[in-house]
């Protein structure tokens, strides 16, 4: 593992701007940096206008769907569960600490957040981190009829062993 | 059942006829005017009934300086002036706020009319001045752990206390230190990281300090670490030894010393061969639970958790030294001896829970053992010598194996629980979560009896592919638990390990997730999760009084003797720990999964109690 871990390490990144380069979406100037993570703005504003790269997956059934594989590959839901939490707090909820936008939740997994959210800049693709907002955000007011904790694990999600593996490997991943 | 009560009683001269009582001061009592002793002797029963061996379990000074109360672990105070007769006047002496609303594991102590409370992380430590009314602040530190180490705790972010040793405080932060400050200023003295958050790990555990070494271990088991327990000079901070659970003969700290009973833990580094290549690297082995030390034999006990990923396909071969029983050396570290309690885990049975020490009589010949309620449910006798099982009983209800098989000391698994990749198996019993946790159970010399708090859950687990990723978890497994059978979700169980069967046992709704603490007063206290703190006769399991706290119990109660010379009950009150979770993390029950599937057991539990963290003293009026 060692040593697959320094040949990853070593390999040229693109040149450029780094893991935004390697997908399709453009880059903006939007981006984790201009997300506001409060509703607090002294003597009156409004939060920064939303990224407009939120239009291109909240809702998107594709990305979604591929999100919710991410959300397992990354070990999101080894905090998160389905949506219920556990070491991490509830997804399905409603509340959010740093903001439910989509935006803001792929602004929460950018850069992590300081009582135990991880920081996945760098580790997970740019437009991966986008995939699995859009499936955390689906989960947002999810009803107990159809929260996807009920179909767990009762009926399970095609194994993961058939899909395939996330494109860009993160650093110390042992994929088994 | 009630040979307890039926024991004849004599009348012996104040010499040391005695002696032979180890322990003895538990049995007797002085008689006023008079040089005479009153002995709560054993008649038939005499040469069976367990005791602690006297130097692992000395005379009772009315402090509570760790938090088994002793080496032999039997949270056994032998304080009684609260008995059954008037433990109905029990009223509350004095309160105090933590200030943390997280899951309160720890136990306090009481060291020279001081008691010292350690919260959930941020790890603040109190001490509060007995001495005065009311036990007003006299100091408290902040050790402002990191705040990101709150991500890779498994179960709620839970510290199981402190322990005092020669004028220091010592204890552990969830981000990985090992602190000790001066007991009577609260400075700190000196700060040992030990843990490194990034690759999952986290400290919970109460230390023991054992001839001058601080004794401590790792958590996340959950998170692909590899488990170790270090010994610290406590005068310094600097690793004497460190032992790891997983990996070559020389990180385990195994050498010519090495002698285990069982043909199956002999052998050349079986911490490496008993896996695939490379895989205990990550394989767990944590210890995060309880030692006990034998001064006489000095040998420390411990048992190593859960291997890594839950998802047993993932990692053939016995995965040793996990869920594994070690007897070490405490100035060297060096293995003496280990027993596996579940080769090749496959259903999260961590091996972390108490050893309690007592020199008992098995088939006629006297034994020094050591009693054990393992996660998988068996309540295990083991020679504390060599390691031998000398039994192994269902203290629960359990299905996941078909008994415990003495000669070669493995559990005879059973195929149609045994877990799969991508197949939900239905109604495995007990839980992940174990029969018993880590929650300790008590034992009373007195009656003979082990007092075991500890769960009645079963559960549906579906194995699923695990990644490792350093610093995130690596679990592998979809877990919905429930309640038993009887739909009981606790036990509160009164175990005589003589007749190897329940004494009585008392139902409760809700898991038990506190400790248990015995008295001479022959009262048993516990706590349950939605707030109950409650007294039994140690004879009958009667309820004799409960009082209502602001949340729910998962603490471990206490008994000292306060400058008035009164006996005092301590318990933290404050919901959490992984039963407690959907509490004190918000979750929703919504996902039964939720909380590695203990959601899917207490879905009511936000609707029986609320968030908390305030200490309870009581004591009887004066």
């Amino acid at each position: 593992m060692g040593l697959a871990l320094l040949v990853a390490l070593a390999a040229p990144l693109p040149s450029g701007s780094g893991w935004a380069q390697e997908t399709s979406i453009p880059v903006t100037e939007n981006g984790p940096n201009f997300v506001a993570t409060t509703t607090l703005f002294p003597g009156g504003g409004t939060a920064p206008a939303e990224d407009p790269l939120v239009k291109v997956y909240q809702g998107n059934p594709q990305r979604i769907a591929e999100g919710q594989r991410l959300f397992a590959w990354y070990n999101c839901a080894g905090c998160h569960f389905h949506g219920g939490g556990g070491m991490g707090p509830p997804l399905m909820d409603q509340q959010w600490r740093y903001g439910g936008r989509l935006d803001q939740i792929y602004a929460s997994i950018v850069q992590g957040r300081p009582n135990g959210m991880p920081s996945w800049a760098r580790k997970i693709p740019d437009a991966q981190i986008w995939e699995i907002a859009a499936f955390v955000k689906s989960l947002s007011g999810s009803s107990a009829a159809e929260g996807p904790g009920q179909a767990m694990p009762t009926s399970p999600p095609p194994p993961q062993a058939l899909l395939p593996p996330p494109q860009s490997p993160v650093p110390g991943l042992r994929a088994p | 059942m009630m040979r307890a009560i039926l024991r004849p009683i004599f009348i012996r001269c104040a010499d040391r006829a005695a002696r032979h009582f180890k322990a003895d001061s538990a049995w007797r009592r002085v008689v006023p005017g008079s040089f005479a002793f009153l002995l709560l002797a054993p008649g038939l029963a005499a040469a069976q009934s367990p005791v602690p061996p006297a130097s692992a379990a000395p005379k009772d000074d009315g402090q509570w300086t760790m938090p088994a109360k002793n080496y032999a672990a039997t949270r056994f105070s032998e304080l009684q002036q609260i008995d059954g007769g008037n433990v109905g006047k029990l009223a509350v002496a004095f309160t105090f706020s933590t200030g943390v609303n997280k899951g309160q594991e720890a136990a306090p102590l009481v060291v020279n009319n001081t008691m010292f409370l350690v919260t959930p992380f941020p790890n603040i430590v109190y001490a509060l001045d007995l001495t005065k009314p009311g036990a007003p602040l006299k100091w408290s530190f902040r050790p402002h752990p990191e705040n990101a180490s709150q991500g890779v705790a498994c179960c709620d972010v839970v510290n199981r206390g402190a322990a005092y040793w020669d004028g220091k405080i010592v204890f552990n932060t969830l981000d990985g230190n090992t602190i000790a400050l001066d007991a009577s200023s609260g400075k700190m003295l000196w700060k040992r990281k030990l843990a490194e958050i990034n690759q999952g790990e986290t400290i919970t555990m109460a230390p023991l300090v054992v001839k001058g070494k601080v004794l401590v271990g790792n958590s996340g088991g959950e998170l692909g670490v590899r488990g170790w327990v270090a010994a610290l000079d406590v005068n310094d901070g600097k690793v004497v030894w460190k032992a790891y659970a997983t990996g070559p003969d020389k990180d385990v700290l195994i050498g010519p010393d090495f002698h285990p009973f069982y043909p199956s833990e002999q052998g050349k580094d079986l911490g490496v061969s008993t896996w695939p290549p490379e895989a205990w690297e990550i394989g767990g082995g944590t210890m995060w639970g309880w030692i006990a030390y034998d001064p006489d034999l000095n040998l420390v006990y411990y048992g190593t958790a859960n291997p890594g990923p839950w998802n047993q396909e993932q990692r053939p071969g016995d995965n040793k030294w996990t869920a594994t029983l070690f007897a070490r050396n405490p100035d060297t570290g060096a293995a003496k001896w280990a027993l596996q309690y579940n080769p090749h885990d496959e259903h999260d049975y961590d091996g972390i829970n108490e050893q309690i020490l007592v020199d008992m009589t098995v088939d006629g010949k006297p034994r020094k053992v050591l009693m054990h309620p393992d996660r998988n449910g068996h309540l295990y006798v083991v020679d504390r010598i060599n390691g031998e099982i000398l039994s192994a009983d269902p203290y629960g209800f359990v299905n996941s194996t078909n008994g415990i098989d003495l000669k070669t000391g493995r559990p005879v698994m059973n195929p149609d629980k045994m877990t799969r990749l991508g197949t939900v198996v239905h109604d495995i019993c007990p839980t992940a979560s174990g029969a018993k946790d880590w929650n300790p159970s008590a034992y009373s010399p007195r009656t003979g009896l082990m007092y075991i708090p500890h769960e009645n859950l079963c559960m549906d687990w579906e194995s699923v592919q695990a990644n490792y990723i350093a610093g995130t978890p690596y679990v592998g497994a979809n877990v919905v638990m429930k309640a038993g059978p009887g739909g009981n979700r606790g036990e509160f169980t009164a175990w005589d390990p003589v007749q190897k069967k329940a004494a009585w046992t008392i139902k409760e709704d809700l898991p038990l997730w506190s400790g248990a603490l015995a008295t001479a007063g022959d009262l048993v206290f516990y706590g349950t999760m939605d707030g109950w703190f409650k007294a039994v006769d140690a004879r009958s399991g009667e309820l004799k009084w409960q009082f209502k706290t602001g949340s729910g119990i998962i603490g471990q109660p206490i008994a000292y003797r306060g400058p008035d010379g009164r006996e005092y009950i301590a318990i933290l009150s404050g919901v959490g720990g992984w039963a407690g979770a959907i509490v004190s993390g918000d979750l929703d029950p919504r996902d039964k999964t939720a909380a590695l599937g203990f959601v899917g057991a207490v879905p009511d539990l936000k609707d029986r109690t609320t968030p908390g963290g305030t200490l309870y003293v009581f004591a009887l009026p004066p």
